[in-house]
């Protein structure tokens, strides 16, 4: 009778943890817009062609959303599927290569981010671990919708052919969402980013969803084809050469 | 239908690499050389701005494709759009 007893007591206890497990798992999904970031009047000036071809996209880009889903272990960022189906070909191709770089999965526990890149004959994802780019967390707040944020900063380094350039990448995380991911290849923070200040493009949270009792399923992208970023800049310098030589000849 | 038709317009203005066979065809033997010198340095004045302010090689080169496209191969933004 005892031992009766006491196993109807585990078996609650093992329900009753698992209960609350699942009303603790959060799943979620935010749309984010974005918006070029500021330019100062001289750099205006100084780059008018730049400027005036990204002054047509951006307003041929104003309908256009990424959307993040996650769960507690894995995220994926991708430029919303409808979108590409219903805006021009050109703006579809200019928000997939210059503002997201590609369609990301990543995974928490792994620590590893996968990225789709859009270049390639071969599907091609390029594989790296974000936590390798460490966080400056400051005190700094703003409110997000109704969530209450902390700003974190990193050194992005790009190197073309006029050297080195370095950008302040600025994040707002949300504690109170406490996952790991965020837009692009920005993760490992203490909670969601709701907005994100890349090197040319400011990604903000337009709607965000979040479900409790429902787990959204992620798919991991695979792909024969995995290589590292360092390779994939060895890539994209030998392609741009390529073009280059090509123009000459 | 459309998506699939999207996705070979978009992989087609980054990976066009033919520019003799695509000048070729919208413009006369004659002209591709003054036309073709003044498309390069449209692109290149972009290109050259967009290396100044940071942008990475492979943004770099999807603009160098994208400039081709439109200075270079005969197409206007709205050519490109109204493709399809």
């Amino acid at each position: 009778m005892r031992i009766k007893i006491f196993l109807l007591f585990v078996l609650f206890y093992i329900y009753k943890v698992k209960l609350n497990y699942n009303d603790t798992t959060i799943s979620g999904e935010v749309k984010y817009g974005f918006i070029q970031n500021s330019a100062s009047e001289q750099d205006k000036l100084k780059s008018k062609e730049l400027y005036n071809f990204l002054n047509k996209m951006n307003e041929m880009s104003l309908d256009l959303e990424f959307v993040l889903k996650f769960n507690f272990k894995e995220s994926y960022f991708s430029l919303e599927e409808q979108m590409e189906s219903d805006n021009q070909p050109m703006v579809i191709s200019f928000a997939k290569n210059i503002v997201s770089k590609g369609a990301y999965y990543y995974n928490s526990s792994d620590d590893i981010l996968l990225r789709e890149a859009n270049n390639f004959e071969n599907y091609t994802l390029v594989k790296s671990k974000p936590s390798q780019k460490k966080w400056n967390m400051t005190k700094e707040k703003k409110r997000i919708d109704k969530y209450l944020c902390y700003k974190a900063t990193q050194i992005k380094i790009v190197e073309n052919n006029s050297g080195k350039h370095e950008f302040e990448i600025e994040a707002w995380y949300c504690p109170e969402i406490p996952v790991p991911f965020g837009p692009n290849e920005f993760n490992g923070l203490p909670g969601l980013i709701l907005e994100l200040k890349d090197s040319h493009y400011t990604l903000y949270a337009k709607k965000i969803k979040l479900y409790t009792k429902k787990e959204l399923k992620i798919k991991r992208l695979e792909s024969k084809n995995v290589i590292s970023d360092r390779e994939y800049d060895d890539y994209s310098k030998k392609i741009y050469k390529s073009i280059g030589k090509k123009i000459k000849n | 239908m459309k998506i699939k038709m999207l996705s070979v317009l978009a992989v087609t203005l980054f990976m066009i690499s033919s520019l003799n066979a695509v000048a070729g065809s919208k413009v006369s033997n004659s002209n591709t050389k003054i036309q073709a010198a003044d498309c390069l340095d449209q692109v290149d004045i972009l290109v050259g701005q967009a290396d100044a302010a940071g942008w990475s090689m492979s943004e770099l080169t999807w603009l160098s494709n994208a400039a081709l496209a439109v200075y270079c191969y005969g197409y206007t933004w709205d050519d490109v759009y109204n493709q399809l």
